[in-house]
């Protein structure tokens, strides 16, 4: 494949995109077990607290955030004549999506290991 | 700075169809001086170590669009790079046939689908029923609309550069968008509608992911996907251009003010 | 030396320079009948456009023993619209 800053943005807008579709699955799963009743309800929410998951959603955090600044960096594209900045964009997405990782990251895994 | 001679190791991918099963490696040595291209040293090893050797080459001047290539992972014309810009640290460069496109032999591809993709948007002047007695009248600002898209050489180095192009059947690529581009905008096309209709599909306008690689490869500079937003654009709002269009093609014989 | 059957270079370099032959025997036979300068073919025996004799199209064919035969035919200009005018430029 021809590798350029362009072909890794695309191939991880496309792998976070999969990601939060089969996030949102997993998601109705587990919340819409609610009218199943109170024992499978917590059950299910319990299965989905574990430290695993919580390092798992320290993941699905980075999908959601840089899927979204993406989608804005595709829109800024698509409305304005953008192509000598199209590098800097790209890095910014990238830059941003790892700082707000970071910012939101880092209280997770706190929360995660006071509360063993 | 004197001419002393350096050496470099040219690593080039191989193919005979009459042999070989699939492209493999062969390196070569070459001195080079601070003026030479990367064309000169496939010249130089052509003539003087393996004359079986296969590119295809022209003008030698950026300007036929023969000699593109892919050198150290992108596309570019071998005939205008310098061969000491793309040395790597370990005095090593590296030649493969521009990719996505079927091999024929050696560094030389089958282009046939990046034809047939051209030939598919119509990329001729489609004139209105009624020509004009004497010249067509055409103001600067709508020339230089159109000058980046005229100078294309047609080398295909944003086709194969294209991630697009390699991960599907049937995208119409950036070479022939931004041909169709052209026609679209020139005041003196009246093909707006059909031309619009082929490009503003899933197979056209709307497939490109501006991954941006096609401007990267252009040994022109020039910009196929400003031409395919601008496209979209148009596409979403045909009836209001075409309409322009009709408009502008009856004053295209008035001088212009 | 190139080998095999499929894109071989020195077929290729073979058929270009026989057509690089051919079309220089052309191209001299042409400019040594125009007796004349015009444009990019300047002769220093006849330095100037000869707009009387010379606004012509010189067209070839190949005769027999393989030599250019020269003919000519005429200019598709409207003469009144398009006078010709000394090159002062």
């Amino acid at each position: 494949m021809y590798k350029t800053t362009g072909f890794v943005s695309f191939v991880l807008r496309r792998f976070t995109g999969v990601v939060l579709v089969l996030y949102l699955l997993l998601h109705i799963w587990v919340i819409g077990s609610a009218v199943s009743g109170p024992e499978v309800f917590d059950q299910r929410l319990n299965a989905v607290q574990t430290p695993l998951f919580k390092i798992a959603e320290i993941a699905l955090l980075a999908a959601v955030v840089y899927h979204a600044f993406d989608g804005v960096r595709l829109l800024l594209v698509n409305w304005f004549k953008v192509t000598d900045k199209r590098k800097n964009l790209f890095w910014a997405v990238f830059i941003v999506s790892a700082l707000m990782v970071i910012a939101g990251g880092v209280p997770i895994l706190l929360f995660m290991l006071e509360s063993k | 700075m004197s001419d002393t001679q350096k050496t470099a190791s040219v690593r080039i991918q191989r193919f005979n169809p009459e042999k070989d099963h699939k492209p493999h490696f062969q390196e070569f040595t070459v001195s080079y001086t601070r003026d030479m291209t990367l064309l000169d040293a496939l010249h130089e090893i052509k003539s003087h170590q393996d004359g079986t050797l296969t590119y295809r080459r022209s003008c030698r001047h950026a300007i036929c669009g023969s000699c593109a290539m892919n050198v150290n992972g992108i596309n570019m014309l071998v005939c205008n790079t310098p061969i000491k810009e793309h040395i790597n640290r370990k005095g090593m460069v590296t030649i493969k046939p521009l990719p996505y496109l079927p091999i024929i032999k050696d560094l030389v591809v089958d282009r046939t689908k990046f034809w047939e993709q051209y030939m598919r948007v119509k990329p001729w002047l489609i004139p209105s029923p009624e020509v004009p007695e004497k010249e067509y009248r055409i103001s600067t600002e709508e020339v230089e609309a159109l000058n980046k898209a005229e100078t294309c050489i047609m080398c295909g180095a944003c086709y194969s550069a294209c991630t697009v192009v390699g991960t599907s059947e049937n995208y119409i690529g950036p070479h022939a968008l931004l041909k169709s581009f052209l026609r679209v905008l020139d005041p003196r096309d009246a093909g707006a509608a059909e031309r619009l209709e082929e490009v503003g599909t899933h197979e056209g306008a709307y497939r490109c992911h501006t991954i941006f690689n096609c401007i990267d490869a252009c040994p022109k500079k020039l910009d196929p996907t400003k031409a395919i937003e601008t496209l979209r654009n148009l596409a979403q709002k045909r009836l209001a251009f075409e309409d322009a269009k009709k408009k502008r093609l009856t004053t295209i014989t008035k001088a212009v003010e | 030396m190139d080998t095999g059957k499929q894109f071989n270079t020195d077929v290729l370099a073979a058929l270009e320079t026989e057509h690089l032959l051919t079309f220089s025997e052309v191209i001299v036979a042409g400019g040594l009948a125009r007796t004349e300068s015009r444009g990019a073919h300047y002769r220093t025996d006849y330095p100037k456009r000869d707009d009387e004799s010379w606004i012509k199209h010189t067209m070839a064919h190949k005769a027999e023993d393989g030599k250019p035969v020269l003919s000519y035919k005429s200019v598709n200009i409207d003469w009144e619209k398009y006078p010709p005018q000394e090159r002062k430029y």
